[in-house]
């Protein structure tokens, strides 16, 4: 700060006086605030000091001459106002999709979880893997949480209110409640008696399911619920959750204990359960993750099965809002850096236009210079125009933000979670701001500097175009097609990239034929259907009656929907191979005999599954060739047998290879997979798969649920969907992205041609005259056209190597974009240079043309 | 241009204290007075860029005492008001007290 003062005596008083206090201070406030005054002294007087040096004229003089120039620049805008207008819209398009791209990166990534130490809530993993018991031996055996709590998902049905209804609802300790830090809005949330049904079976229900459900009647406390569902049929109402409670993982209607004593109804000893922690102050991850390594050794042999799978997925612990975003960071943050490319062209365009301004204006920035105007001052002047152009174009900017926010959140809303965060709050506000002034500096800077380099002889006298300027101007011209090109060709690569991603993943051979099949989940009320001979009675049942609606060809049951974003992997072990250290895991598909003709998997070798495999015959199993080809070959799997991973005890001798599908996702690699008979597993089964003809699946399943509610009046039935749907819907959110991505490079492109366009129509005004002058010299107009071609696409041809350059290199930030794309592809990149090149000619042409058409006497007439 | 403008509020100030602190017209002594007489805070930057304006305004003038062991071995500026300035002051209190005239009433009722 020193060296901002003017050398000598000043700075030596200054600085001498400053100490002098300072030590005073010392004795009368103590060093803290002394120390505290003397940096606060300092920075006051370095900033006078440097105003004062700079511009030799205090502040006051400092806002007299911003108004002057405001008030300047204000009248220069409203003497023509088009292109002004035409810089302010761009600025405000570009503004505009930066800042709302911006309130997404800050409600979604920036934004703090809204819990109590939410920056200490942890998950812990292994994910999935949870039980109650490993919750209490981690709270016994661990120093590092303050509060831990788990967390399973599920429903239950609600009777006695009318239709049966299917409620989303969650399972959880205390503990988990104590973690989030929810608090009621009437009555309690649990407490840890409530993990020993103490009081009973108690719920607690969210807010907006307390007043869509039960009219916000207070007197719901201590109500009792037909409520069946995890052994128990009926449960207490103690409690309303407030409205900004905010549960993890989803929107559940209600929560109910997760039982931790193994003899009372409701106890869930299996586990798959989600942990989630509060870290006690200033204890580290990687300490959380040591104090849970010491104490899984102990817990080995008493839970043998959760620590089998967790030696193969080791334990972590990852800050709860990480975990949240995990799969948004990428997509947002590519998103972001699109438009501020695309901000960044807009800028280019008004630096050119701005550009043409300063040239139309050279005779009056040349008079004031000849009349003694500084270089400075004329600088300060474009420079304050440029800023006020770049504050005006970004309040129109907030305001298109502000415009179209609401559909951006709604549409965001099922892709990102946390898009009700997403707000024009002051933090955006304050951005915009910030990017508006720093557009204003980029795109000032360069008319500025061309403005206040003018040398006052050579504008007056308007003939004498230097050579030297108009080389300048050239290399400032193409400097700017160049960006524009490369800046495009690089946001246009990025969403080709994402686009083949698409029509690759549209292509995947999934092994199976979901056309015309639909898909119906099914739920069995608690305390009906409770053994394996009513439930298989009712299943052949429902499929004897659904097979008869009309337009249905053929009905199967399973326990999950193909392709449906889950997938369900049990360990288990060959009879007679040594599985080794190596815990095998391949996916758990129970299904009926018909699933096979509704999928139209082929058989490979040995038989499908019959319906003589019943509960009383011999256990067995399909695999798929994956499965089949990870031990043996695929013909020599008949006979083998599959045993418990646990004990080695017998599960099914396997009958049949099938080919192997993608069962697990669209986007997954093929899994090993073992398929059971529905007849001898019917507890697992909770989804009806229809193949239809015809055109209306949806229909067809209307009818299906018709007939199903005939069958069992008190059946739940849910999320009616064909299988076009379920698997577009996993591909979802990068059809989503792409789309954005999509919009941007096609304004990125649309933006860099008008630029392109305006670059070149001002450097063929600009040589008017030359050309004038080769005309009148016997030049041919054709002649005229090449060289104008070749000067305009010298720039283009150097932005696409610069575009491909950074594309290449910067690619690896798509990665988690793309499927089976690589980022450097060279069709992509061949295909989008063209097209940019092409794109580039287009813009050149047609001020090409006008030189072309350009005769010596009007081209010598213009000047 | 300026030349006939009258003083602004804190320069008067300025002066004014410069002239209370006498013989020890040093940057703190002056803060002081100020913090004292007008009860306003200065921030060192703001009084140091309105002492040098004074200075080239003709209205201040500064001379360098020695190093002394107070001022940790510095040379310092003792500040003090040159013959200009102090016309200065007496023109910008004649035109208040002119202003002022008559007004006494409407002081009384302010005051009490």
């Amino acid at each position: 700060m020193e060296r901002m003062l003017p050398r000598g005596i000043v700075r030596e008083d200054v600085t001498g006086s400053l100490a002098e206090e300072f030590v005073e201070r010392v004795d009368v406030h103590g060093v803290g605030a002394a120390r505290r005054w003397y940096r606060w002294q300092a920075a006051g007087v370095a900033a006078h000091g440097a105003l004062g040096r700079v511009h030799g004229f205090t502040r006051g003089e400092g806002m007299r001459m911003l108004g002057a120039d405001l008030k300047y620049a204000w009248r220069a805008m409203r003497r023509t106002p088009a292109p002004y207008l035409i810089a302010s819209l761009t600025i405000a398009l570009g503004v505009g999709a930066n800042a709302a791209m911006f309130s997404v990166v800050n409600g979604v990534i920036l934004a703090p979880l809204s819990y109590p130490d939410a920056d200490r809530i942890v998950r812990v993993w292994p994910e999935k893997r949870w039980s109650v018991e490993m919750e209490s031996a981690v709270v016994d055996g661990t120093t590092s949480f303050e509060r831990f709590g788990t967390m399973m998902d599920g429903s239950l049905t609600l009777l006695g209110e009318g239709e049966p209804e299917v409620v989303q609802s969650r399972q959880v300790t205390a503990g988990w409640m104590e973690v989030l830090g929810g608090l009621p809005h009437l009555g309690r949330t649990f407490r840890p008696g409530d993990d020993f049904h103490e009081e009973g079976p108690v719920v607690v229900l969210s807010y907006d399911y307390w007043a869509n459900r039960f009219g916000a009647d207070p007197m719901v406390i201590g109500r009792t619920l037909d409520l069946s569902g995890y052994g128990v049929e009926s449960r207490t109402v103690v409690g309303v959750m407030r409205a900004d409670f905010t549960p993890v993982n989803g929107d559940p209607s209600l929560w109910v204990p997760l039982v931790k004593d193994p003899d009372v109804p409701g106890y869930r000893g299996s586990y798959g359960g989600t942990a989630l922690a509060v870290l006690g102050p200033g204890v580290s991850h990687e300490q959380a993750i040591g104090d849970m390594r010491r104490l899984i050794p102990s817990m080995q042999d008493t839970y043998a099965t959760q620590f089998r799978e967790i030696r193969h997925s080791p334990v972590d612990v990852v800050g709860l809002k990480d975990s949240v975003i995990r799969e948004t960071r990428a997509p947002v943050l590519v998103l972001f850096g699109a438009v501020t490319f695309v901000l960044l062209i807009a800028c280019t365009n008004v630096a050119n236009l701005l550009l043409a301004r300063t040239t139309a204006r050279r005779k009056e920035v040349g008079l004031r210079i000849a009349l003694g105007a500084e270089r400075g001052r004329i600088f300060r002047q474009m420079l304050t125009e440029s800023g006020l152009l770049a504050v005006l174009g970004g309040a129109a900017g907030v305001a298109v933000a502000y415009l179209v926010m609401p559909v951006l959140r709604s549409q965001l809303s099922t892709h990102l979670p946390r898009a009700d965060l997403i707000v024009l709050d002051v933090r955006v506000l304050i951005y915009a701001l910030l990017v508006s002034l720093l557009a204003g500096i980029v795109f000032g800077v360069a008319p500025g500097l061309r403005a206040a380099n003018s040398p006052p002889g050579s504008v007056l006298n308007e003939h004498a175009r230097g050579s030297v300027a108009g080389r300048r101007t050239g290399r400032l011209n193409n400097a700017l097609v160049v960006s524009e090109i490369a800046l495009s060709l690089v946001l246009v690569v990025g969403a080709a990239l994402m686009l083949k991603s698409l029509v690759r993943l549209g292509h995947v051979d999934t092994g199976m034929n979901i056309e015309g099949v639909a898909s119906l989940d099914l739920l069995l009320p608690a305390g009906t259907y409770e053994d394996l001979g009513s439930r298989q009675a009712l299943f052949s049942q429902l499929s004897d009656r659904v097979a008869t609606v009309p337009g249905v060809e053929d009905v199967t049951f399973s326990n999950l929907v193909p392709m449906g974003g889950s997938w369900s992997g049990i360990p288990y072990a060959i009879e007679g191979q040594d599985s080794g250290a190596e815990s095998l895991v391949a996916g758990y598909q129970v299904v009926t005999p018909a699933f096979f003709d509704v999928f139209e998997i082929p058989l490979v070798a040995g038989r499908l599954l019959l319906p003589t495999d019943v509960a009383e015959g011999e256990a067995v199993a399909l695999v798929d060739r994956g499965f089949a080809e990870r031990h043996w070959s695929a013909g020599s799997a008949l006979g083998q047998v599959i045993v418990s991973a646990q004990n080695g005890s017998p599960i099914a001798r396997v009958v049949g290879v099938v080919e192997g599908t993608r069962f697990a996702g669209v986007e997954e690699p093929p899994r090993p997979t073992m398929y059971f008979p529905a007849d001898q597993n019917f507890w697992f089964v909770r989804h009806i798969l229809v193949r239809t003809a015809g055109t209306d699946p949806l229909g067809v399943l209307a009818a299906v649920s018709d007939v199903i509610h005939e069958v069992g009046p008190n059946l739940a039935l849910r999320n009616p969907a064909t299988m076009e749907a379920t698997v577009a819907n996993a591909a979802g959110d990068r059809r989503f992205f792409a789309r954005l991505m999509g919009a941007f490079a096609a304004l990125a492109l649309f933006l860099g041609v008008v630029g392109v366009y305006g670059v070149m129509s001002y450097a063929v005004g600009q040589r008017t005259r030359e050309i004038g002058v080769r005309l009148a010299l016997g030049a041919t107009s054709g002649t005229v056209l090449v060289e104008t071609l070749r000067r305009g696409m010298a720039p283009v041809a150097v932005g696409v190597a610069v575009g491909l350059a950074a594309a290449i290199a910067g690619g690896g930030v798509l990665d988690a974009l793309l499927y089976e794309v690589d980022a450097a592809d060279p069709l992509v990149l061949v295909g989008v240079s063209g097209l940019l090149l092409v794109t580039g000619l287009v813009a050149i042409v047609v001020p090409a043309r006008r030189a072309m058409l350009l005769t010596p006497v009007t081209a010598l007439r213009s000047e | 241009m300026g030349e006939r403008a009258f003083l602004g509020e804190f320069e008067q100030m300025v002066l004014l204290a410069v002239l209370q602190s006498g013989d020890v017209a040093f940057g703190p002594a002056i803060s002081a007075e100020l913090e004292v007489r007008a009860g306003r805070q200065v921030s060192r930057g703001a009084l140091y860029a309105t002492l040098d304006r004074l200075e080239k305004k003709g209205l201040l003038h500064w001379e360098i005492e020695a190093a002394s062991s107070r001022s940790r071995g510095n040379r310092r500026r003792r500040f003090s008001v040159t013959e200009k300035g102090r016309e200065e002051l007496l023109d910008a209190r004649r035109a208040f007290d002119n202003l002022w005239a008559g007004l006494d009433d409407l002081a009384g009722r302010t005051v009490g």
